[in-house]
């Protein structure tokens, strides 16, 4: 093997270049330096936006709380929500709001997390490479068609079973068992990533003690990912109180302050969306209302994040 | 515990054991490395000869790594490392704040352990490094300094008809040449060469290890080795590490390599070379 | 399927251990089953969606005129009539009871009759007496047909027609169809959904004679190349989508264009160059946060911020354009809140492609004397690409199908104008889906159901590209 060494003219030419050797002082990098300013300033924008959501819905949610007869308390008090005669109560909006997500949870939660125990631990590899890309499929269907979904399928469905009369036809059941099917693939995806992150050894150890498979995944793998489960149950709350398209078109379009699960009632979302779909003026108190109930919703939604994002990092912790 | 300290004036030369004064190229003064508060390097000084192999021996996790990816910066790449004391380079500390690490990077080149040639054309392999400093270079001066490399590494005749082809879709062995020829196209001073050949086969490190007999007339080297018969073979000079009870590396013995081997003065040094140690 | 270790070798001596290991046994099989049940309720009510959708896309539909065909055609007036001819229509259109009064009635039989009182009897006993000589549409030759038009449409609409698609050069079914739909405004009277259709045909097409008699019906498909070419209507018959999709198109593409550029830079910050940084921390935590804020409240956003307080920019009012529309509703004002919400998106999947990229990548390009921006653009970009690109197409559909936070900064509003720039006013797909679902009148959720799928299957193109991107990229690396 010969390599090829550098012959006499090569070397001066290499001994030339390097006599003009690099200072090792740092130059002048402008480009350098504004390209990262910008970088920088991306990386902000997304705290601007924070600071801009803040201070929109204080700003007009103030505008509207000092208004002349509305008070807090009465906001968090009355039952009544109807601004042509001053009242402005959020509670109905808030329990259609609380039942919308009632019923969504009661359908999401069982059912994707029963999906995640079964993806994790019974499907093989190759059913699971199936499954999950249908379940992500189900998570990218837009709000929308659940929402014509509810009111093609699920309103009519409800009303032939108990009745039209029994039945409105705008009503928070429908809106409320549509919105679980879309939540499904949002619990089942977190939690599946939560059980499938629980170490081997831990069953193995469990089966090794003679534990059939189901009581090894629901007495010793499913506790030892509560935290995650825990994160995608408040992740799908956060979720259904957010949740604007299906209510919007199936719940009802006026607020109800009732707790039957079959009668319309306007949920904090879709009034919003009702309120801001004409063409409103951009003051008055129509407007600056919307602005105290989306405070509210951000809110609580904010807070529900932080939770779940608290019960992830101390998964994390944990494995 | 047994202490080597080389008092060395920056920039002088050297006292060598045979006698004659060598230039030295860089010089190591109490260097320690720390990553995070976990303290990986203590209190190094050595020097490393112009024109001269110097190789770094020592078992498993000593830090030689560690402190090869001190004379070039490499260590400011990693999150939460920390480097303390001096390395000059021509006697100027490369550590200064007013210092620029890329350029410290363009004079001190770096061969690492796995091959790691960018995914991109066996051509755009070498020339990039080139092309950053010389962004004006013509095409026709950018090939020749591309196959003058790709030639001194010894891969040339291999790769000459499929310069467009990946650099990742070479084997192992080409691989680490390429690495070599994209290290010395840049024409650094001093060439770090952190087990270039721990994952090659004989022939492959055979050739390796004639090219950098070959390069020491042009290049200092440094190279890190596991191998002890690598290291007598082409090495001038020998720094031997080893982990203090704290797990902090430390040189325990440098000197030209015929005495590491067959007279060392540290007893650890005398296991480690003939392999009655870990 | 199920692998269990069976029980049944159990000894005598053992048996309270064996029904208990039996019991659990059983539990543990039922157990799976309930398991594996809530895996397929989840898919039913994915198929059920679908089947519901297709469901109302198609079927028999009976259609009745707005206005009677036999009243726009050429006829003779009944005077000039022969009279065997009065006599014929006499005899085919009076009823029998008002026939067996004529004697009675006109003081003579029929035949004795005179051609007035002939045409007198047909006046009084018949409905419509002038369309009795009408000729059928289908009777009329080409000029006759485009006459009609003419005679029937407004100058402005004719011409406009016309310059569509010259009506000499249409056949006369084409023509037909064209009176159909323009001048007797055919509606659908009543329509069957796609499954009745299928498996009660004969049922369906009895009810249509018996209760519909004369009527046209066919099998009629809502999503047709008119549908998706047309400009929106207030008739679901003629209704199309065409604005929606250019709205749709420009809406997306405008925000991605924002979005993608803002979205990388801040995931090159993120993992690049803000380090272990506080200020890194922060910006990532607030990040993960704003990807839960409620897509409604970033409809708030852009409603306060861009349609409201930069309205002047929004609507090119400040850049002299004309006509602005009202309250800032314009394409550009969708766009940015669009992008302000599929940002975070975007970051997230910039950050974890950077992240994928091995640091001996990084280590290559530093050594040979490159800076971190140099190392950046050159080397990490180029593989992380893809996967910024599998984010970027996750974005798309998220962007195609948002729905409320458009309805809150007014895209809501009944528009029949493709979009001409980014000051237009504009509609989108899912808004017409909205729209179209919440009128009242039922045959509108038909229209709906051929917005539906022209949503659904391309988000769902748009996610199953980015899924296969990413397991590609997850097998090569
Ligand atoms: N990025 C890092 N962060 C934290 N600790 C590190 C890091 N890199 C190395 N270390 C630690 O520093 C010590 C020295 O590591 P180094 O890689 O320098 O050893 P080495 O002598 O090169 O070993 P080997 O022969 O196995 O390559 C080890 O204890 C190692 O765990
Ligand atoms: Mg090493």
């Amino acid at each position: 093997m010969v390599s090829v060494g550098l012959s006499e003219e090569q070397r001066t030419e290499l001994g030339a270049r390097r006599t003009q050797r690099l200072s090792l002082r740092r130059r002048p990098r402008s480009g350098e330096a504004i390209i990262r300013a910008m970088l920088l300033g991306s990386g902000l924008l997304s705290i601007f936006t924070t600071v801009g959501i803040v201070v929109v819905l204080v700003n007009d949610a103030l505008a509207f709380f000092l208004h002349p007869g509305v008070t807090l308390i009465k906001f968090f008090t009355d039952t009544v929500w109807a601004p042509e005669f001053e009242r402005y109560g959020i509670l109905p909006l808030a329990t259609a709001t609380f039942i919308t997500s009632l019923i969504a949870l009661s359908i999401a939660v069982p059912i994707g997390l029963s999906a995640a125990i079964f993806l994790s631990e019974y499907a093989s590899p190759r059913a699971r490479g199936y499954l999950k890309p249908i379940l992500e499929m189900l998570a990218a269907i837009p709000t929308v068609v659940y929402g014509y979904f509810a009111v093609t399928f699920m309103t009519p469905l409800l009303r032939s079973i108990f009745g039209a009369d029994v039945v409105d036809f705008y009503n928070m059941a429908s809106a409320g068992i549509v919105m679980g099917f879309m939540i499904i693939p949002l619990v089942a995806s977190v939690s599946e990533d939560a059980l499938a992150a629980v170490p081997r050894a831990l069953r193995e150890a469990a089966l090794g003690l003679g534990a059939t498979q189901l009581e090894t995944s629901l007495r010793v793998v499913v506790p030892a990912a509560t935290s995650g489960i825990a994160a995608s149950i408040i992740l799908a709350i956060s979720r259904a109180f957010g949740e604007t398209m299906i209510v919007l078109l199936a719940a009802g379009a006026g607020p109800n302050f009732t707790l039957n699960p079959f009668k319309a009632a306007e949920t904090i979302t879709g009034h919003i969306a009702r309120i801001s779909t004409g063409d409103i003026s951009q003051e008055g108190m129509d407007f600056y209302s919307i602005f105290a109930l989306g405070l509210v919703l951000f809110l609580v939604t904010l807070l529900l994040n932080l939770i779940s994002r608290w019960f992830v990092k101390r998964f994390r912790e944990v494995y | 515990m047994v202490e080597v300290r080389l008092t060395l004036p920056s920039q002088s030369p050297a006292p060598a054991t045979d006698g004659s004064a060598l230039p030295v190229k860089m010089v190591l003064e109490n260097v320690s490395v720390y990553y995070g508060t976990f303290r990986a390097l203590a209190d190094v000084t050595m020097p490393v000869y112009e024109n001269h192999i110097t190789a770094i021996i020592g078992p498993s996790g000593c830090g030689k790594s560690t402190l090869i990816r001190t004379l070039n910066r490499m260590n400011d790449t990693v999150e939460g490392a920390r480097v303390t004391g001096k390395v000059l380079l021509d006697g100027e500390d490369i550590y200064a704040s007013d210092v620029d690490p890329a350029i410290v990077r363009r004079r001190v080149g770096m061969v690492f352990q796995k091959p790691n040639p960018f995914p991109k054309s066996i051509f755009e392999n070498i020339a990039f490094g080139i092309w950053l400093y010389n962004k004006r270079i013509s095409r026709s001066e950018l090939s020749d300094r591309v196959e003058m490399a790709l030639k001194r590494a010894a891969l040339w005749d291999e790769v000459k008809d499929k310069l467009k082809e990946l650099g990742t879709s070479l084997s192992g062995g080409q691989q680490q040449r390429l690495c070599i020829a994209r290290a010395i196209a840049i024409e650094p001073e001093v060439l770090l060469l952190d087990e270039p050949a721990s994952a090659l086969d004989p022939i492959s490190t055979a050739k390796i290890e004639e090219l950098m007999l070959d390069l020491k007339r042009d290049y200092t080297i440094v190279i890190v080795t596991h191998n002890m018969q690598q290291a007598a073979r082409i090495s001038d000079y020998t720094a031997m590490m080893m982990m203090r009870p704290d797990r902090a590396g430390e040189l325990i013995e440098f000197d030209r390599t015929e005495t590491i081997f067959t007279n060392p003065k540290d007893r650890r040094t005398a296991d480690y070379v003939s392999g009655r140690f870990g | 399927m199920l692998s269990s270790t069976k029980p049944e070798t159990a000894e005598p001596g053992y048996l309270q251990g064996d029904s208990n290991v039996r019991r659990r046994q059983t539990v543990a099989r039922v157990g799976r089953g309930v398991l594996f049940l809530s895996l397929v309720l989840g898919l039913v009510a994915l198929i059920t969606l679908f089947v519901d959708v297709f469901d109302k896309l198609g079927g028999y539909a009976v259609y009745s005129f707005r206005v009677d065909p036999l009243t726009i055609t050429p006829s003779r007036p009944l005077e000039e009539l022969s009279r065997e001819e009065l006599l014929a229509l006499i005899e085919q259109h009076v009823p029998e009871e008002a026939k067996a009064l004529i004697p009675e009635d006109y003081g003579a039989p029929l035949e004795e009759l005179s051609d007035e009182d002939l045409v007198n009897i047909l006046y009084n006993e018949v409905p419509s007496p002038e369309t009795l000589t009408a000729k059928p549409l289908e009777a009329l030759t080409k000029e006759e047909l485009i006459d009609v038009l003419q005679r029937n449409l407004t100058d402005v609409r004719f011409q406009t027609l016309n310059a569509e698609q010259p009506f000499e050069q249409m056949s006369r079914e084409a023509l037909i169809e064209l009176i159909e739909t323009e001048v007797l405004q055919e509606s659908v009277a009543r329509q069957w959904t796609l499954f009745e259709s299928i498996f009660n045909r004969d049922a369906i097409i009895a009810e249509i004679e018996r209760e519909y008699p004369g009527s046209d019906y066919e099998f009629k498909w809502w999503l047709t190349w008119r549908f998706l070419t047309s400009e929106q209507t207030t008739r679901p018959e003629t209704t199309g989508i065409r604005p929606a999709l250019l709205g749709s198109l420009f809406v997306v593409t405008l925000s991605i264009l924002i979005a993608v550029p803002l979205g990388v830079s801040a995931g090159i910050y993120l993992e690049e160059f803000a380090g272990k940084s506080r200020l890194g921390a922060i910006i990532q935590t607030n990040i993960y946060n704003l990807a839960g804020v409620p897509s409604i409240i970033y409809g708030m956003l852009g409603l306060a911020v861009f349609a409201r307080a930069l309205r002047d920019f929004t609507t090119g009012a400040a850049f002299g354009v004309p006509d602005p529309p009202p309250n800032g509703r314009t394409i550009i004002t969708a766009a940015m809140t669009m992008a302000l919400l599929i940002l975070p998106l975007i970051i997230v999947n910039t950050q974890e492609a950077i992240r994928a990229v091995p640091q001996s990548l990084r280590d290559a390009a530093l050594a040979v004397g490159a800076t971190k921006w140099e190392t950046v653009w050159h080397h990490v970009l180029p593989v992380a690409a893809p996967g910024i690109l599998t984010g970027t197409i996750l974005a798309t559909a998220r962007a195609l199908g948002e729905t409320a936070p458009l309805i809150v900064v007014g895209a809501a509003a009944f528009v029949t104008l493709d979009p001409s720039g980014i000051f237009s006013s504009y509609t989108v797909v899912p808004i017409q889906i909205y729209t179209w679902t919440a009128l009242p009148e039922q045959i509108f959720t038909r229209v709906a159901s051929a917005a539906v799928i022209v949503l659904l299957v391309t988000v769902l193109l748009i996610n199953l590209s980015a899924i296969i991107l990413r397991n590609r990229l997850r097998k090569q690396i």
